[in-house]
């Protein structure tokens, strides 16, 4: 086998702290190789260094085998590219308003005498590709119809089409579904026939773990070690990820909770798949999973509780009462708080701290005599109410854009809880979120489980629900 | 050693720095310019574009932009005077019907912005025309003249000292500040300013807090209209034509920039001073009228290229 890059003490910073410390790492030609940590571990700033996104200190890289050194500046991206090595990240898109084949013939180097020919005749060959690789795949579809899976898939592929010998891809695996998950890894066994290699970041342990060639595990900037295929066991991954015990999200205890009041009822749901009419309901100190892996029938509820789809046919009673939602803030002042996946954007003012978002949110009802808000009131919510929850220090004092992801939840969560919410809907809260998150993130929810407030939490992956919710839904009953 | 970085990294201190560096400059080529007089002087006429800028301020704050400013100055001055030379009506009546007329037609601005789902910009500006023709309409486009006694007395009245408009700004500064820094409703025109739609998320009723935003606005620009009124003696519907420009520079010096959410109503005044000193100094050394405009635009765009740099600088992520 002949390696394809070699990485020999990359480092980020000269403290201990670094991001990346004395990096090191070696890919051979047509070889699956994981890296595996939790977020935070040095993993994306890896592929930040190598994209030319983040300087490196020191280190070497060597590609080809050529000696590349590195003393406090930026990888050149084309240089990477020149020796074959491509970077597919998770930011990857196509242009959405043109057609999957025009996405790929723009990829082309052209000449400025290129510009006079007919781009057609590289189409064709675009066409012929995205036939032999994906043949239920219409080359003529636009790419904001597409998922994002089917998005980084395309980027791959357009880095064969370029010339790639090896293959990184960041943040990918974590944000597919189990059927994403399973095309991704087809398409790149039959890349990897034709000689290519493939680093795939990841932060959990997952089956498919096992058919890695080589894992290699990512703590606190440095490769702390590699398991091969033979020796896999995920007990001792996890282990070493973590760098102690590991416990599974199992451990988190289910109480089996008497059916109290009904908190929420949403009742002549007409769904938009089914054309039926559909009722749910939620009682207090319930957590409720749905468990949707075609996400269509909770993306309905989604948009009547938000307020996104005012004309669909509905009852909605919270407490018993009849509450009106025909625009977004009308959930939140009926004591429904939202935080989904796909409004995530939407969720955090992202130029304010935590502290500062959830002293937004806690604005009305913190508010005395004339909406006057007391100085200590506000200082508590800045400074204190997070750190009391076990929010890390370094990410009090930086803008919410600059935070995790799984942070920015736990974030959401509690800026709802401020709001004076009592009814949670959760839509595939810890998607792409590491073990140690999810387990963090699910204790939290389970701190919901308590009268007067309900949890609906909406799934793609059954096993998440079956850990502790109390009643689990399929996509048909809702 | 935080609060010290976030001071340096925040426009007060280079404004501030601007504002000295302005009147160093003065007080070499003028001696004895800096005195206490002078300052009094100054801000007693800069009182009401301050006041004015107030106005403007916590509408950019909240995200939206008002250019029907000038127009409704100008419209509230000729109905004011009306009031009071027609309807014979005691000035006193007359500045509190103003501006409460004032912050009814900031709610109407207000409401259009909110349900009318095109940018404040153009709004404002189609209704920049209206207002301006209806303070023609008044007096068939003369200026209204026989302001009583009084009313013409107040802009000379002081107390210890300091000019009644001047005490009147600071009132304003304070009611201002107040709102914005110590109330809810403040943190939900921060928020609005900040994102829309987020805010929205957050159980915001945006449309309800841009109404309340204009509103105030109009209630200010009612007060600017009154003292106005009592400074020139006479009501002109051609009054504070292009004043926005004045307001958008100070705004663009005092940090409040046109993205919203963020900036301090003290700021911008401190902004006003400084457009105000500039423009005496350009006075003083016989700069003519349609120099100072170009010299105006281009203090403008230094102040939001100043304020892009500053703003690019101020966040820095931490992340690894």
């Amino acid at each position: 086998m002949k390696e394809l890059l070699r990485i020999r003490n990359l480092s980020t910073d000269d403290t201990a702290k670094a991001a990346l410390n004395k990096f090191r790492l070696q890919v051979f030609s047509g070889e699956l190789f994981g890296l595996i940590g939790l977020n935070g571990s040095g993993k994306s700033t890896l592929t930040e260094v190598l994209s030319g996104e983040i300087t490196a200190k020191s280190g070497q890289i060597f590609l080809d085998g050529i000696r590349f050194d590195f003393d406090g500046q930026k990888i050149s991206k084309p240089l990477l590219e020149k020796h074959g090595v491509f970077i597919v990240k998770n930011e990857n898109r196509l242009i959405g308003n043109l057609s999957i084949s025009e996405n790929m013939s723009i990829l082309f180097k052209r000449h400025i005498w290129d510009l006079f020919k007919n781009p057609g005749n590289k189409e064709k060959l675009v066409e012929l590709t995205l036939t032999e690789f994906f043949p239920m795949l219409n080359p003529d579809t636009a790419a904001s119809e597409l998922s994002p899976a089917v998005h980084w898939e395309i980027a791959v592929l357009k880095a064969y089409i370029e010339g790639a010998r090896l293959i990184l891809l960041d943040r990918i695996i974590e944000f597919c579904s189990d059927k994403e998950q399973r095309e991704l890894f087809q398409f790149i066994n039959i890349l990897r026939s034709k000689g290519l290699g493939f680093v795939i970041t990841y932060n959990k342990i997952a089956p498919f773990l096992r058919t890695f060639d080589r894992t290699g595990i990512v703590r606190n900037g440095k490769l702390q070690g590699i398991v091969h295929q033979a020796d896999y066991n995920p007990k001792l991954a996890a282990s070493l990820i973590i760098g102690g015990k590991y416990t599974d999200r199992f451990s988190i205890k289910k109480e089996q909770s008497a059916v109290g009041r009904r908190l929420l009822e949403v009742r002549d749901l007409s769904s938009s798949v089914d054309g039926e009419d559909t009722d749910l309901v939620l009682h207090s100190a319930e957590i409720l999973g749905i468990y949707d892996p075609v996400q269509d029938a909770s993306s309905t509820l989604m948009d009547v509780l938000s307020g996104a789809s005012p004309d669909v046919d509905k009852l909605i009673l919270v407490d018993g009462e009849k509450v009106n939602i025909t625009e977004e803030y009308h959930a939140v002042r009926a004591g429904i708080g939202l935080v989904s996946d796909k409004v995530f954007d939407k969720l955090f003012f992202m130029e304010l701290t935590a502290g500062e978002n959830l002293a937004v949110c806690a604005a009305r009802l913190s508010a005395g005599i004339a909406g006057h808000i007391p100085s200590a009131a506000e200082k508590y919510i800045v400074n204190k109410y997070l750190n009391g929850t076990g929010f890390p220090d370094r990410e009090l004092s930086i803008p919410v854009k600059f935070i995790e992801k799984d942070l920015q939840f736990i974030l959401a969560l509690h800026m709802r809880i401020l709001s004076g919410v009592k009814i949670f809907i959760l839509e595939n809260p810890v998607r792409g979120a590491d073990l140690l998150t999810r387990k963090t993130v699910y204790q939290r929810i389970e701190s919901l489980r308590k009268p007067g407030t309900g949890v609906i939490f909406i799934s793609t992956d059954y096993a998440e629900l079956d850990g502790f919710c109390d009643r689990i839904i399929r996509r048909s009953a809702i | 050693m935080i609060k010290l970085k976030r001071l340096f990294n925040s426009n007060l201190v280079l404004i501030l720095i601007i504002l000295a560096v302005e009147l160093i400059l003065l007080e070499i080529f003028m001696p004895n310019f800096i005195s206490f007089r002078n300052f009094i002087t100054l801000c007693r006429q800069s009182s009401i574009t301050a006041i004015l800028a107030i106005g403007m301020g916590i509408v950019l704050i909240s995200g939206g932009i008002d250019l029907s400013i000038g127009a409704i100055v100008a419209m509230l001055g000729m109905a004011a005077a009306k009031l009071i030379t027609d309807f014979q009506i005691p000035a006193t009546a007359a500045g509190f019907i103003i501006i409460i007329f004032g912050s009814l037609i900031g709610l109407l601005n207000g409401a259009l912005c909110a349900r009318i789902r095109i940018h404040p910009f153009i709004i404002t500006t189609a209704l920049s025309v209206i207002y301006r023709g209806t303070a023609n309409v008044f007096n068939n486009g003369r200026p209204v003249y026989g302001i009583p006694e009084n009313l013409l007395r107040f802009d000379k009245k002081t107390l210890l000292g300091i000019p009644y408009p001047l005490l009147i700004l600071f009132a304003c500064i304070l009611i201002a500040s107040y709102i914005l820094r110590k109330t809810y409703l403040g943190k939900y025109i921060y928020a609005i300013g900040l994102d829309e739609r987020t805010a929205e998320y957050s159980g915001i009723n945006a449309g309800q807090i841009k109404m309340i935003v204009y509103s105030l606005s109009g209630f200010f620009y009612g007060i600017a209209a009154i003292l106005l009124l009592s400074k020139v003696g006479s009501a002109q519907p051609t009054a504070t034509i292009s004043i926005e420009l004045d307001l958008l520079a100070a705004a663009a010096i005092g940090g409040i920039g046109f993205r919203g959410g963020r900036g301090h109503i003290l700021n911008i005044v401190i902004g006003v001073l400084i457009i105000e000193i500039l423009g005496n100094t350009l006075i003083i050394f016989n700069v003519g009228e349609y120099y100072r405009y170009i010299f105006k635009g281009i203090v403008l765009l230094t102040a939001l290229f100043m304020d892009g740099a500053l703003r690019q600088n101020r966040v820095k992520p931490s992340k690894i």
